[in-house]
């Protein structure tokens, strides 16, 4: 439908909304993040202002606060702010990377990880404890510690240094303390799992598909990455069980990184996740950082490609689902828990204002602070514009007000983002700063000719066109995705 | 003392500019250039954390107004 066939007969009935046409349907959205798939005649209708009162179509449009003068602006206010509760709490992901040493070489790697010799980029036990200190002055009262590299494994002493000062400390900052590594996992033996396992690290690692692809694009010298990693997987999920703890909530959480190769194989990605017994697989596209960059000629794909293969994949988990296989599809289920169920899982990526900075902070191996990340990663490859301090020299005050996070905070915030600001989307979606730096040169992007925006608009489209279906079994499995399970056991104990 | 470090990429030197010079009276503010940031210093007393934040937010105001960093 054009918007030139709306006849303006009246445009007072209407509250504020966003309409995107998805399919031969529209969808509808309004601020407080409600929406509403219509048909054509349905949407004419209400642009028109021309739906009859105490209709079925006027009771869905008043129930979903479309309607100006039934507008319940209490009930409004009350979902804006349970969809913004993240925005004071300050920075609960802590990134370290120990060290950029890593044992892999990846065709894509995003983190400019350097050779095994390379010892000078190990971060040391004096300043793991500096950084400790640091990360535990945020106010925000839940506090992730997430290890990277390179491989963290290969700087393990000063892993296991910062868990127990952190712990040590937190017996004072009474943070609710969490630990992650983020592990290739080749270097992982009995003696440092047992050691992980005690201290409940929660592990995650990468899986790009199946042994063929995954060994192709994931180089480990004299042996098969996968199969050292599935062995590890199937080791680590073992050790869960034979603890007592509950396998369908606590597994190893592996990753994938779709590159061009990768599109070719979307069934093939899901069976490999299913069968070393993940419950989740995130289709990340490649990003334009790190090794990336120079590799982008073979590992890039034009979007529309990328949201073929996507559909195929989330379609084909789908059935899955429906034949008892639990497997989610990690953006459908951050982009269902805000349409669906309503709340903000906080992912840091896809939120406005993005979490650069408010939300994560990453801590490099030589103590340099970055907004986030994907900052971090820009300063490897020689741009340290997101550069905000260092550990033992910055107050965290002064982190936190540094201009930089400022303009951050100011160029994610979509109500203030040209192009989102009217995309039917805005209430469920995030921008990256920093990616629309590095690809388009402004941090504001421009959202038309963006990749990542192509991508985000690509897999709502995805998601509303299922809905608009209404095929109840897919509802169900979309209303399970929206369900997040507390993983206690990760939790340190905080004394009193 | 507080410093602010306006990066070039993000910043528009004008826009810092005009930022000092209509704090100015409210603290001591001290400017120099690095080769990526205008590095702001800012001194006064218990108002000086006051006075930074809001030079922050005014000369990322006008940054935004202007429309472009540089």
């Amino acid at each position: 439908m054009m918007l030139t066939q709306i006849r303006k007969r009246d445009t007072a009935s209407q509250a504020f909304f966003r309409y995107r046409p998805v399919g031969d349907k529209v969808v509808v959205t309004n601020q407080s993040g409600s929406f509403l798939v219509l048909s054509q005649p349905e949407f004419r209708a209400f642009a028109e202002g021309a739906v009859e009162r105490e209709s079925a179509l006027w009771t869905r449009l008043r129930d979903g606060d479309f309607l100006r003068e039934e507008l319940n602006v209490a009930r409004a206010s009350e979902q804006l702010r349970r969809r913004k509760g993240f925005i004071h709490h300050g920075p609960n992901l802590h990134i370290v990377v120990v060290t950029l040493r890593c044992n892999e070489t990846c065709v894509y790697c995003h983190a400019s990880r350097a050779d095994l010799g390379a010892t000078h980029t190990d971060m040391t036990k004096e300043l793991a404890e500096k950084t400790v200190d640091q990360i535990l002055r945020t106010t925000n009262s839940n506090v992730t510690i997430e290890f990277q590299g390179g491989e963290p494994l290969v700087n393990f002493p000063v892993v296991q240094h910062l868990i127990e000062y952190a712990l040590e400390k937190n017996r004072t900052a009474q943070k609710r303390l969490e630990f992650t590594m983020v592990s290739n996992l080749s270097l992982m033996d009995e003696e440092k799992l047992a050691y992980l396992l005690k201290h409940k690290v929660q592990i995650c690692t990468s899986i790009d598909g199946p042994e063929h692809l995954h060994d192709k694009q994931r180089k480990l010298p004299g042996l098969s990455a996968h199969r050292t990693a599935a062995h590890w997987i199937k080791r680590i999920n073992e050790a869960y069980v034979e603890m007592g703890l509950d396998p369908t909530l606590y597994h190893v959480e592996a990753l994938l990184t779709t590159t061009a190769e990768a599109l070719k194989f979307p069934k093939e990605i899901v069976d490999t996740y299913v069968a070393l017994g993940c419950r989740a697989l995130f289709l990340r596209p490649v990003d334009p950082f790190g090794f990336a960059e120079k590799t982008g000629h073979r590992v890039e794909y034009p979007r529309a490609e990328y949201m073929r293969f996507y559909a195929a994949a989330v379609d084909y988990m789908l059935e899955l689902n429906q034949k008892g296989v639990q497997i989610l599809e990690r953006f459908a289920s951050i982009f269902l828990t805000k349409i669906l169920g309503g709340e903000d899982p906080n992912f840091l990526d896809v939120r406005s204002p993005c979490g650069a900075g408010i939300g994560q902070v990453a801590y490099n191996y030589d103590g340099k602070v970055f907004t986030c990340d994907e900052g971090r990663m820009l300063h490897e490859m020689g741009d340290s514009t997101f550069l905000i301090g260092e550990v033992g020299r910055t107050s965290y005050r002064d982190m936190m007000g540094h201009p930089t996070v400022r303009a951050l905070a100011i160029a994610s915030n979509l109500d203030a983002q040209p192009d989102c600001v009217n995309c039917a989307y805005q209430p469920y979606c995030g921008v990256c700063p920093v990616h629309n730096h590095k690809t388009q040169g402004t941090l504001f992007g421009r959202m038309r000719e963006s990749t990542l925006c192509a991508v985000h608009k690509g897999i709502q489209d995805y998601l509303f066109g299922r809905i608009a279906d209404g095929d109840a079994a897919v509802m169900e499995t979309f209303r399970r995705w929206t369900t997040v399970r507390d993983r206690a056991h990760f939790l340190q104990a905080c004394a009193t | 003392m507080t410093e602010l470090r306006f990066h070039r990429g993000l910043y528009a030197g004008l826009a810092v500019e005009e930022a000092v010079k209509l704090f100015a009276p409210h603290a001591t503010l001290r400017v120099r250039e690095e080769p990526d940031h205008w590095v702001v210093e800012v001194e006064g007393g218990a108002r000086e954390r006051r006075v930074a934040g809001e030079l922050g937010n005014y000369a990322l105001g006008l940054t935004v107004k202007h429309g472009n960093a540089r």
